[in-house]
């Protein structure tokens, strides 16, 4: 599958120079326990997006799941299969609902609070956009 | 500049026809703008009604339709939900706040809205702006109400002032009014630019108050209705509510909340992620807004054509004119880049008149709008795209000039100096 990504919104040029290139992650390792390894980490991972907050145009908080539709056919994804990711400032997102997104940034495990299990974080950086998957 | 000055000449000479086309153009630009200022404007408006929010429930039914009347008060609700239920949610492990609303009631076509005290503590909107009161108190007796700024000024009531509810939603005074139970307004609320500004705030209790005793869908006969003193917060007991807002301690719960509560087996319950519902509604209303805005571009290449139309045959009656010009030493060139020069002025002015018509209009209208669709239509700077379609249309008003510019510079000198009788 021929993938094309085109770098949208918070690209700054010399991000991609300076910074160690991220981990590339995929959703399968976030179920293993080797997931624990990666708190802290620079990654970088192709999933959905639920918009969180309301701006119609950006948003600085999303949910990142592996598939689309994960909100309504199916149970929701378990909790290790949801990753929130808030924008690092300055830092905005364009809604795109119906088209994978890879995000780069910084992963965080954070501590597990109220009934629902792990959390995963990511302060997001950088997102491209996949045009045609 | 001569050349310009001679094109504006020319073009006064011909005050109708050039005032004609310019407004023709003008009309053009502005539905072309228009649409894009409203469009956006709509968006704005609704994204900054609601924030913070993760998830809203409501009895099952469409996604949209449950957006629509608990946050914008647009439409109604087909069924409530049962109080019990929404303290089940409400004391939910995961949920850090909820606001619940109970909907249904009017007043003077303001819509009443029975919601606690969460409200004005939790409801947030344009990301983190949070209601305020602009006069009074917030509500705690059960016959106590709260106006939004709209209908406090369009009513012209002050706290201590009596309201009646009107039953179901009807403009004006409605039929059927819980005028045995009248409100006492306590409170103003400060002006947000969202449909919190049109509705009146009851208590849950003051909406279970005036509908006490009613049996069947009908009120209580007369005399048979319990008095409204004789009201309390401990005999009377909440049932049910319309809808609550949530918001989940970590939002990365909210899918898993959405779905515990969608498949919630006591009863039938349906939950939308504000964000989401959003998205959808923007991607239903696509379709129809480049429907629109392929109408508007059709629209001003009319509006071009008039011009190309007009000049063009006012060639013929320019004829004496063009000869003057060209026996007076302007050379072929010349006379084309006056025509030119002629279309540029009039689409410019065109464009200039369109968008002087968008912000007239939307100053005009925006209260009306804002009043009947409940959409605050914000008068903002005109945005990326509507330049480009302003620049679009001076440069095709260019072009254009060119058709009739080589039809002049193709007469021949002689052409308009022989008199033809």
């Amino acid at each position: 599958m021929k993938r094309r990504a085109l770098v949208c919104f918070a690209t700054l040029p010399w991000m991609g120079l300076s910074a160690i290139s991220p981990t590339p992650v995929d959703w399968t390792k976030l179920r293993s326990p080797r997931a624990q390894s990666l708190d802290g980490v620079m990654i970088r991972i192709l999933g959905f997006m639920v918009p969180l907050d309301d701006d119609s145009r950006r948003v600085t908080e999303f949910l990142l799941v592996p598939t689309l539709g994960a909100c309504v056919h199916t149970p929701s994804p378990p909790a290790n299969q949801i990753v929130l990711v808030t924008m690092a400032t300055g830092a905005k997102a364009e809604v795109v609902w119906d088209r994978p997104i890879w995000v780069t940034g910084r992963f965080k495990i954070g501590v597990a609070a109220g009934v629902l299990g792990a959390r995963y974080k990511l302060e997001g950086q950088r997102i491209e956009i996949v045009q045609d998957y | 500049m001569v050349l310009l000055s001679l094109a504006y000449q020319s073009l006064k000479n011909r005050k109708l026809t050039t005032g004609l086309t310019i407004f023709s153009i003008g009309l053009s630009v502005a539905l072309l703008i228009g649409v894009e200022q409203v469009r956006l404007g709509a968006r704005e408006s609704f994204s900054n009604t609601i924030s913070q929010t993760d998830l809203i429930t409501g009895a099952r039914g469409g996604a949209l339709q449950l957006l629509l009347y608990s946050v914008f008060r647009i439409g109604s609700a087909t069924n409530n939900i049962s109080y019990d239920t929404y303290v089940h949610f409400q004391k939910h492990p995961a949920v850090a706040w909820t606001i619940p609303y109970s909907l249904g009631d009017s007043h003077r076509g303001f819509r009443v809205v029975g919601t606690t005290n969460d409200f004005y503590e939790h409801y947030r909107f344009r990301r983190d702006r949070r209601i305020e009161f602009a006069q009074g108190r917030l509500p705690n007796g059960i016959f106590d109400v709260v106006l939004g700024s709209d209908v406090a000024a369009t009513l012209q009531y002050k706290p201590g002032d009596p309201v009646t509810v009107t039953h179901g939603i009807s403009q004006g005074r409605g039929l059927l009014n819980h005028d045995d139970k009248p409100f006492r307004v306590v409170g103003v609320l400060a002006r947000t630019a969202t449909p919190v500004d049109r509705s009146l705030y009851v208590t849950l209790f003051g909406m279970e108050a005036i509908h006490a005793d009613w049996a069947d869908g009908a009120p209580p006969m007369l005399g048979e209705e319990t008095p409204a003193a004789k009201m309390t917060e401990q005999n009377l007991k909440v049932k049910q509510i319309t809808s609550f807002l949530l918001r989940a301690k970590s939002r990365i719960d909210t899918l898993r909340l959405q779905r515990e509560i969608n498949t919630f087996a006591d009863e039938p319950l349906m939950s939308i992620i504000p964000g989401v519902a959003l998205a959808e509604l923007w991607r239903t209303i696509g379709y129809a807004e480049d429907a629109l805005a392929v109408v508007s571009v059709f629209v001003l290449i009319v509006g071009l054509l008039g011009m190309l139309v007009s000049l063009y045959t006012s060639l013929n009656e320019r004829r004496r004119e063009m000869a003057i010009l060209r026996a007076i030493g302007a050379g072929p060139r010349k006379i084309v880049l006056l025509l030119v020069a002629e279309t540029v002025l009039l689409s410019a002015a065109g464009a200039a008149l369109g968008v002087g018509m968008v912000y007239g209009l939307s100053a005009a209208f925006q209260p009306l709008v804002e009043r009947h669709f409940g959409l605050y239509l914000p008068i903002q700077p005109l945005s990326v795209g509507s330049f480009v379609y302003l620049a679009a249309v001076v440069v095709a008003g260019l072009l254009i000039g060119f058709v009739p510019a080589v039809k002049a510079y193709r007469n021949a000198l002689a052409d308009g100096l022989s008199v033809r009788l």
